[in-house]
């Protein structure tokens, strides 16, 4: 629960902010990503055995990303924030701002398969199939909207 | 092209059972690979294990290549630069090679496959394309600007290989209908029948 205060103390001020300069926009968003792998990393390895499972950090871990999750983080992917803009400062694709309805939906698919791991924490088995899930819906984004 | 004086013919044996066993399964794994990695599911455990098989087939090429049969010996197909010339200077002509075994050009692209496949491999073991799921098994023990690269030289890497298998199929294609010389059929009974001169 903390890291999701953390989380939000960071990152809500941050999209709040409409006028912030482009850099700024993209470090707080990539600072969603991580808090996003933070948990992941929790997650991750108790799924796949490299780590025992440990019901009570899975659903401090699952918490967090069902909170993260509900972010709105749009505001951060400002116009002119694109690989095309800044370069190698993001790996953020021209294509989020040209596909947009389509990122949404990859999006979306992350909001849901987040929201549905507090549940899914509870036992070991279906922690495995949620983290599939999940990770898959960050692979199934960045195919197409993250630079290789 | 040859009218006159049908010549005498022979058959020979020339790709091993264990070499054209490795081709087609290559072909078949190597379909399934890529398939899977450009348009599979998003949890990729089917591609692991079809570059697994790969990466199997691959090794025992490797092997193969200096304990097995003649042809299959790469020190039977690595030419130097005077071969090579030598034989592109023939491969417009519209005869066929009769060549027994891997030509010198022909061998250069089975070490450029052969290299290249263990790139991938390599690359795909070593990637953590960071959705904590699909993370080669080899990236936590390299740098973490290895495994980032690796991401990077597996999708480059990729395209290559189709490039470079495209070729490969292209230049079966241009000894079959422009030298009207057959080389499928022997890398299926592993049979070819040549001229005697
Ligand atoms: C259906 C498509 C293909 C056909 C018709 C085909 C045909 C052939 C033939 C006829 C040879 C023998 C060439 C010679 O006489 O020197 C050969 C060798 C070879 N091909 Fe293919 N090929 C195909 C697809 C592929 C693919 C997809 C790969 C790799 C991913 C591949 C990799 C190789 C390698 C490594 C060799 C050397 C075999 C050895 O010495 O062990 N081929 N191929
Ligand atoms: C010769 C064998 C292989 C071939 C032909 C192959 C081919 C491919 C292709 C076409 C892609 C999609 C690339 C892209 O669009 O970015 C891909 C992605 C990937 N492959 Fe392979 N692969 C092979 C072996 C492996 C192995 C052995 C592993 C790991 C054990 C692996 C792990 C991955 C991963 C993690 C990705 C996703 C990268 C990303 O999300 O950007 N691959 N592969």
């Amino acid at each position: 629960m903390r890291k999701t205060l953390l989380a939000l103390c960071f990152v809500l001020p941050a999209g709040m902010v409409a006028a912030q300069s482009p850099e700024d926009a993209v470090k707080a968003r990539q600072g969603y990503f991580d808090l996003l792998g933070a948990q992941m990393a929790v997650l991750a390895p108790m799924a796949q055995g490299k780590m025992d499972f440990d019901a009570a950090k899975a659903k401090v871990a699952a918490d967090n990303l069902a909170a993260l999750a509900k972010v709105d983080v749009s505001p951060l992917f400002v116009p002119g924030t694109s690989t095309d803009d800044l370069g190698d400062a993001t790996r953020a694709l021209p294509a989020i701002w040209e596909k947009g309805d389509d990122f949404m939906a990859k999006a979306t698919a992350m909001h849901e398969a987040a929201a549905a791991m507090p549940e899914a924490a509870g036992s070991l088995e279906t922690l495995q199939v949620a983290v599939g899930q999940l990770g898959g819906s960050c692979k199934g984004c960045h195919d197409n909207f993250r630079a290789k | 092209m040859r009218d006159t004086t049908s010549p005498k013919t022979r058959v020979i044996k020339v790709w091993d059972p264990v070499v054209r066993s490795f081709h087609w399964l290559l072909v078949l794994a190597f379909a399934g690979a890529w398939g899977l990695g450009e348009w599979g599911p998003n949890q990729m455990t089917w591609h692991f294990y079809f570059g697994y098989v790969i990466a199997g087939l691959v090794g025992v090429r490797l092997i193969w290549g200096f304990v097995g049969t003649r042809n299959a010996r790469f020190t039977s197909f690595l030419f130097g630069p005077g071969k090579v010339v030598a034989y592109l200077r023939h491969l417009p002509s519209r005869d066929p090679s009769h060549w027994i075994g891997h030509n010198p050009m022909g061998g250069w692209s089975v070490f450029l496959m052969l290299a290249l496949l263990i790139a991938q491999v390599a690359t795909g073991m070593m990637s953590d394309p960071k959705d904590y799921i699909n993370v080669g098994p080899l990236a936590q023990y390299v740098p973490s600007d290895i495994s980032d690269l690796s991401v990077k030289l597996h999708h480059i890497l990729s395209t290559l290989l189709l490039i470079v298998v495209g070729m490969h199929i292209a230049a079966i294609l241009f000894y079959r209908r422009w030298k009207g010389e057959n080389l499928v059929t022997p890398m299926i009974t592993g049979k070819k029948v040549i001229e005697e001169d």
